[in-house]
């Protein structure tokens, strides 16, 4: 990496003040190679996030160290700390970190054992991670302190983009110990005030909750054609949108025009018809027409893309080809619930992916259900989280925003 | 792609750029062919617009989910942007430039069309989906084109013949570019807390994400810096763009990648 820089105008001996790309890379590399020792004597043990109140001590430290030093410290270090060619350094060493983990399979045994061990298959984790992160802190700090003052609007985007990105950093990863995330799943019709971690530890809620109704909106399923030998869906050339079956509709697939005469979102067989039904485990089916437009042949009969109740049911209209449906696509998962308060309060929300909610500090997502049973599950499974640090870190995004559009609005030449 | 003819869509976007060009190159200073060379290019833009609306009206969704309908955005940002700074920077050489690599990703989905359905799985069903991946694509439309103005700075330098006010071109659009790559970034950490409970998990697509972000920012702190350097912030530029590169779609085939909640649907 050096001798990317040998060109640089400012050569001088090494070690003398100011410091200058080499002891630079030398001291970044150097934490670099010690977090990997560190993590090797551990025998790939990992780092684990402080937690409250600790991660309060060490961030509130590193703020009042890095201000106080600035301010009534004048050694070079200081100036070091702050400047260009270290900024450059921490900037490479940290994204050569990051480079590692976009090759390496993260959380999972490697085959190589001295990757586990030096703590490449769990970096986030890792010592070399947790230094470098600090080394990252550090000279961010002193950059955003050198340039506290004058005040005006070049050095406020200036402090925006740093301290915002030094807030959501910091914020974020100290923050990361505090973080709770169980695990709930319930029955419908079911009260439950306990959750799991992630080592199965059973955990009491300051609230219940009470699982009124499951349920999975989908979109209308899709009708193909496909090869009886190999199973494959044949596109039409034209149209590589697969379509949808609709009652009433006529769909042109390759040599056959097909008439949808029946479609049934929900289901029952009986005597290889199907019937109308919204009992549960009801399946969609649809009765086919089609049509051979060369030879005018016609094939008609059910369809079903079948569940964990029902076969699927195919309609064979040469010895090469059949029409099926395939399962729908989920359009909305939901999950209606009565939360009861420890200040005896009921209330009624409806959960959704991408629509949390947040009660008495906790939030409550809706992670997953019975697959197999599909719409009919009667299991919900909720992520409850607890970030106690949100806010802190929803604030250093804000600055950043401001602090992006700010470099967009004026560039770098005006 | 579509159900009518999107060959024939492109093959008259690809006759009003040649035909645009053709005139912009000949006219020398008339400004009637000059006009006519212009309104044939923004024809062709306009096209592609066309064709992005009646997509998003066909398919009942945002058409930025296939990457197909992905390079389609980055063809029609490349080749507006291309054009803006043209009329901005009066460089001539940007339009065959930025129009033929957007004419390179229309031809790719003509090849090689994405199979597309209707459907929007729930945890795309976002407020944020939309802002997320538009400003992503505007910001990579940006960076490509700060790549074919590294490729030319090389050139120019070989033949020694390199000015600065290319590299500082470079900067002013690094620093528009870079504002929308953060936006995005923190756009989809917004999103991902609104998901799923985390703003940032090291997903595969995330950790490229980020080193694509460090290496621009290694440039702009690179160029503050140097101020008269030449050839690293050229490097920078060129590798930031693979590297680029690798994040958009080369994780695809990654084996460090095979769980992304990012990886593109066929």
């Amino acid at each position: 990496m050096n001798n990317l820089f040998k060109n640089s105008p400012l050569r001088k001996k090494t070690w003398i003040f100011p410091w200058k790309y080499k002891e630079s890379f030398v001291i970044a590399f150097g934490l670099l190679l010690i977090g990997f020792l560190l993590e090797l004597f551990s025998n790939g043990g990992g780092f684990y996030s402080p937690t409250w109140p600790n991660n309060l001590i060490i961030l509130l430290s590193l703020v009042v160290y890095i201000i106080f030093t600035h301010f009534f410290v004048t050694h070079p270090l200081i100036k070091w700390l702050g400047s260009i060619p270290a900024a450059i350094s921490a900037i490479i060493v940290f994204t050569t970190l990051i480079l590692l983990m976009g090759f390496i399979p993260q959380n999972k045994e490697n085959s190589i054992t001295i990757i586990n061990k030096i703590g490449l298959n769990h970096i986030t984790q890792s010592f070399p991670y947790v230094i470098i992160s600090f080394y990252l802190l550090i000279i961010l700090g002193y950059t955003i302190t050198k340039r506290l003052y004058p005040i005006n609007l070049k050095n406020f985007a200036f402090f925006m983009n740093h301290a915002g990105l030094w807030v959501v950093l910091a914020t974020g990863s100290l923050g990361a110990g505090d973080i709770v995330r169980l695990i709930m799943p319930i029955q419908e019709k079911q009260t439950s005030k306990y959750a799991y971690d992630n080592n199965n530890k059973l955990f009491q809620l300051p609230f219940s909750i009470e699982l009124i109704d499951f349920s999975i909106d989908e979109y209308p399923p899709n009708i193909i054609l496909a090869g009886i030998a190999d199973g494959k869906i044949i596109a039409n050339k034209d149209k590589q949108k697969l379509p949808e079956i609709i009652q009433g509709k006529t769909i042109k697939m390759k040599d056959w025009i097909v008439y949808i005469s029946k479609y049934y979102e929900m289901s029952y067989i009986s005597d290889s018809s199907y019937y109308f039904s919204s009992d549960s485990g009801a399946v969609p089916s649809a009765y086919i027409i089609a049509t051979n437009v060369f030879t005018n042949q016609i094939k008609e009969g059910w369809i079903s893309c079948g569940n964990y109740k029902f076969q699927k049911n195919y309609l064979i209209i040469d010895n090469k080809v059949f029409i099926g449906m395939l399962e729908p696509p989920a359009k909305k998962f939901s999950s209606k619930i009565k939360i009861y308060t420890s200040d005896k309060i009921e209330k009624i929300y409806t959960i959704e992916v991408n629509k949390p909610i947040r009660v008495e500090g906790w939030e409550i997502y809706q992670s997953s259900y019975d697959s197999a049973m599909g719409r009919w599950s009667t299991i919900s499974v909720f992520e409850i989280v607890k970030d106690s640090w949100y806010k802190a870190v929803y604030f250093g995004i804000v600055m950043l925003l401001i602090g992006s559009i700010m470099l967009f609005w004026h560039g770098k030449y005006r | 792609m579509n159900i009518f003819s999107f060959s024939l869509i492109v093959y008259c976007i690809f006759s009003f750029w040649v035909l645009g060009l053709l005139m912009l190159f000949i006219s020398k200073g008339n400004a009637t062919l000059k006009n006519i060379g212009l309104i044939s290019i923004i024809g062709g833009i306009s096209l592609i617009v066309f064709n992005i609306i009646y997509l998003w009206i066909y398919l009942n969704r945002p058409p930025i989910r296939t990457l197909g309908e992905t390079r389609l955005w980055y063809s029609f940002f490349l080749s507006t942007i291309g054009l803006i700074i043209y009329f901005r920077w009066k460089y001539i050489w940007i339009l065959p430039l930025s129009l033929s690599f957007a004419g390179l990703f229309l031809l790719l989905d003509l090849v090689k069309p994405a199979i597309f359905d209707q459907t929007l799985m729930p945890a795309l069903q976002s407020p944020w989906f939309i802002p997320h991946v538009i400003v992503y694509i505007i910001a990579y439309a940006l960076l490509g084109i700060t790549m074919l103005i590294s490729i030319k700075g090389v050139f120019l330098l070989y033949k020694g013949k390199f000015n600065n006010d290319l590299l500082m071109m470079c900067d002013n659009i690094v620093y528009i570019a870079f504002s929308f790559l953060t936006m995005g970034l923190l756009f989809g950490a917004l999103w991902a807390k609104n998901a799923w409970g985390s703003y940032w998990t090291w997903d595969p697509k995330e950790t490229w994400a980020f080193i694509t972000w460090m290496s621009y920012l290694l440039y702009i702190h690179y160029r503050n810096y140097h101020k008269t350097a030449v050839k690293i912030p050229l490097f920078i530029l060129s590798l930031s763009f693979i590297i680029l590169l690798l994040c958009w779609f080369g994780i695809n085939y990654m084996a460090a990648a095979q769980n992304s909640v990012h990886v593109y649907s066929n």
